[in-house]
């Protein structure tokens, strides 16, 4: 891990663990802006990490975004810390400016006219900008407009995390284009998640580690039973295979070209990797919380317990950005249809 | 765990591999590759060792090449992919010639390394007992001293090609010790018929002959055969199981399968076909990065035993997992007769291999009793 890196993973695992407790990540649910954390998270620079020190950044790669990524995913954080950093990018990379505030970034590719409706809008109703992506028959583009006094219709996740519609009053907004051709939000979108995932996961494990610890039951803690070890054990590697499929979709999105399509198996293109990284998170956030929340056993079910906001998180970001489903489709009609080649070929070419 | 990338060298390796590969297995019929690194064919390996490709990161005064772990990772994993009938000095390469470059005597050394190179001289691993399976440290087979050298008593089961083996090393009680771990040590036994020795192969259920039970009765070795410390045994067992646990064939066992079945479907599969082929392309290709940083880990010198164990447990279940995968994207059923098309042939191979890859090299239970010691939990 480079010195920056490490410096990132740092500061970012100290402000969340400082600054949030389970008690404020529950009144994010209850519909509380968490002002004071989002302010730090500012002027901290995580929200503009990637982008160029001329538009106030840090200059960073997408590793770094790895680190705040995954300690997003690690302490709950109910921000759109991450959205934030794909929709500065973007903007950065269409040439239009970066403003200061959360942006709600809109996961399908629109078109922007009146009365298109952006549908799930992570953190729509506290957006300060709208950004979304629109394909064209020569150049993509990408389109920013103040969220001023658009209306919202409300919506949540399953981790009751804001999930808002906004439909165009009209065509209005500042308009860039993109060398990007594949809708880099979904794309991008798949990638941020697969590491908060990978962190929540860590989370799920360490949570059951100690908890398996601490109960006694029998006589001893059940962390001394076998039947618990062997499913810890399952949980771990799953949190290993799940971290090491999201560390390498973020260092191919480093080493990505100035314009790609997203086409799975195209040279400088991080799509094959972020695919990967996509279903195995996704695979593991379905067996992951199963075996969590057997080992805490009917605490661990309670509202109270701080559990259940590392499991529902794993079950609504694994279906956001494109279902495991959705992405080992794409992925395998790379294969079948032959753009990468052999199949081995293919894995091996990465 | 971290990330590492394959340096352009072995990458210009990978092409002649696949070249040699593509060549020499023109007409090896897909059924057979669905044995992959079970399969042996002597000829083969001595075309592999006169390539240099046995022994490839060992000294050149002992017939190897002094070159990367990630050389030796590509020449690995594109053998297991084709399928290649490398069995014959898989062990050798794998785990018996560094466990003899640490601890052999130089004339052993200089007798064995070489001939391992060249792909003539086979090795199996003695562990398993009849009453010692997972528990390995219960093994009872003894040796004794004598004037010249010991004398060894006792059974070795579960020992993968011994009937066509040059050599075994096993794991040997040398002394009674108070704890089950000590007094153990590691013999270099030569398999040359001498007086004592037998070896009776072991029909598995898929009818092939390649496990074997190898009895000693008063069997007499050189006073030499000791490797390594006497009462050692078990420290350099440990280190070398995690030469055996961390290479790319506790995942690609059953590749054969996935890549054949993905051709023949092209562009005519399904959604449903999709979709299975994605998700399995999907680990596959995390699992290789797996067992890629464990070979920069051993590159580095360091012993992966976590790790491996780690990556062994989720290789295992994906190899294990595919053939019933497949199976369900198939109306045909699985048969071995001539006119099955390679699909049908491979899975019927396969599925009735597939229980064995969470049982050899350490079962599941105990790859996941190292991670829960891992986690602090033991």
């Amino acid at each position: 891990m480079s010195d920056a890196r490490a410096l990132i993973s740092e500061t970012v695992e100290r402000l969340f663990s400082d600054a949030l407790s389970p008690e404020d990540v529950a009144r994010a649910e209850n519909g509380v802006w968490l002002d004071d954390l989002w302010k730090a998270t500012e002027e901290t620079g995580l929200t503009r990490a990637l982008l160029r020190p001329e538009n106030g950044g840090a200059d960073g790669d997408w590793l770094d975004v790895f680190e705040i990524a995954r300690a997003v995913g690690r302490h709950s954080v109910p921000l759109p810390i991450v959205e934030t950093i794909v929709g500065t990018w973007l903007l950065e990379r269409a040439g239009l400016d970066v403003p200061d505030g959360p942006i709600g970034i809109v996961p399908a590719t629109v078109s922007w006219e009146a009365g298109a409706r952006l549908g799930r809008i992570p953190w729509g109703r506290v957006a300060r900008h709208v950004v979304a992506f629109e394909a064209g028959p020569e150049c993509a583009s990408v389109w920013s407009r103040p969220r001023g006094d658009l209306s919202v219709a409300e919506g949540t996740n399953v981790a009751v995390e804001p999930r808002d519609t906004i439909t165009l009053p009209d065509g209005a907004g500042e308009r860039g284009e993109i060398a990007l051709t594949g809708n880099p939000i979904h794309l991008l979108g798949a990638l941020v998640r697969s590491a908060q995932m990978s962190g929540a996961l860590e989370r799920a494990l360490d949570m059951s580690v100690q908890y398996a610890t601490e109960r006694v039951q029998f006589g001893k803690s059940i962390g001394g039973f076998q039947v618990i070890q062997q499913e810890l054990a399952r949980l771990a590697g799953q949190v290993a295979e799940a971290s090491t499929a999201s560390e390498i979709a973020f260092r191919a999105a480093c080493e990505a070209g100035d314009s790609y399509s997203g086409e799975i198996g195209a040279a400088h293109d991080p799509s094959f990797e972020i695919a990967c990284a996509k279903i195995v998170t996704g695979d593991a956030a379905e067996s992951a919380p199963r075996i969590a929340h057997q080992v805490h056993g009917a605490i661990g079910f309670t509202y109270e317990h701080s559990l259940h906001f590392t499991t529902r998180r794993l079950w609504a970001w694994r279906a956001e950005f494109g279902s495991g489903d959705e992405w080992a489709a794409r992925l395998g009609s790379a294969v079948q249809d032959g753009h990468g080649g052999e199949l081995w070929n293919l894995v091996t070419s990465r | 765990m971290a990330p590492c990338r394959i340096p352009p060298e072995a990458e210009e390796l990978r092409r002649e591999v696949r070249a040699f590969l593509e060549a020499e297995l023109a007409s090896f019929p897909a059924w057979k590759r669905a044995y992959t690194w079970m399969g042996s064919d002597p000829e083969f390996s001595r075309k592999v060792g006169a390539r240099g490709w046995i022994g490839l990161t060992w000294p050149r005064k002992y017939g190897g090449h002094e070159r990367s772990n990630f050389e030796r990772y590509v020449v690995l994993e594109e053998m297991l992919a084709a399928g290649a009938p490398v069995a014959a000095h898989w062990i050798a390469d794998r785990q018996s010639g560094p466990l003899l470059l640490k601890y052999a005597t130089e004339e052993q050394r200089q007798e064995i390394l070489p001939r391992i190179c060249r792909g003539e001289a086979y090795f199996c691993i003695g562990m398993s007992e009849p009453d010692s399976g997972s528990d390995l440290a219960s093994v009872r087979t003894r040796a004794e001293p004598t004037e010249n050298g010991w004398r060894i008593n006792g059974t070795k089961l579960w020992s993968s090609g011994a009937a066509n083996c040059h050599y075994m090393i096993a794991l040997i009680r040398t002394s009674a010790a108070e704890k089950k771990h000590q007094g153990l040590s590691q013999l270099l036994i030569p398999l040359d018929g001498r007086p004592g020795l037998s070896i009776r192969p072991i029909r598995d259920l898929a009818g092939n002959d390649h496990f074997c039970e190898v009895t000693f009765e008063d069997v007499e070795v050189d006073r030499d055969a000791v490797l390594g410390g006497e009462g050692s045994g078990w420290k350099q067992v440990m280190s070398e199981l995690a030469y055996e646990r961390s290479g790319p064939e506790r995942y690609l066992s059953s590749h054969p399968l996935l890549a054949t079945f993905a051709r023949h479907r092209g562009a005519e599969a399904n959604q449903a076909d999709r979709q299975a082929v994605g998700r399995q392309v999907a680990h596959l290709a995390t699992l290789r990065q797996m067992t890629l940083s464990l070979a920069d880990l051993l590159e580095r010198g360091e012993d992966p035993a976590l790790e491996a164990a780690v990556t062994k447990d989720l290789g295992s279940v994906f190899e294990q997992d595919l053939p019933g995968i497949i199976q369900s994207l198939v109306a045909d059923e699985p048969r071995t007769d001539a006119d099955a098309d390679d699909v049908q042939q491979i899975l019927a191979h396969l599925m009735q291999n597939a229980p064995s890859f969470s049982l050899r090299g350490g079962t599941r239970e105990v790859m996941r009793g190292i991670i829960a010691r891992g986690l602090g939990l033991r």
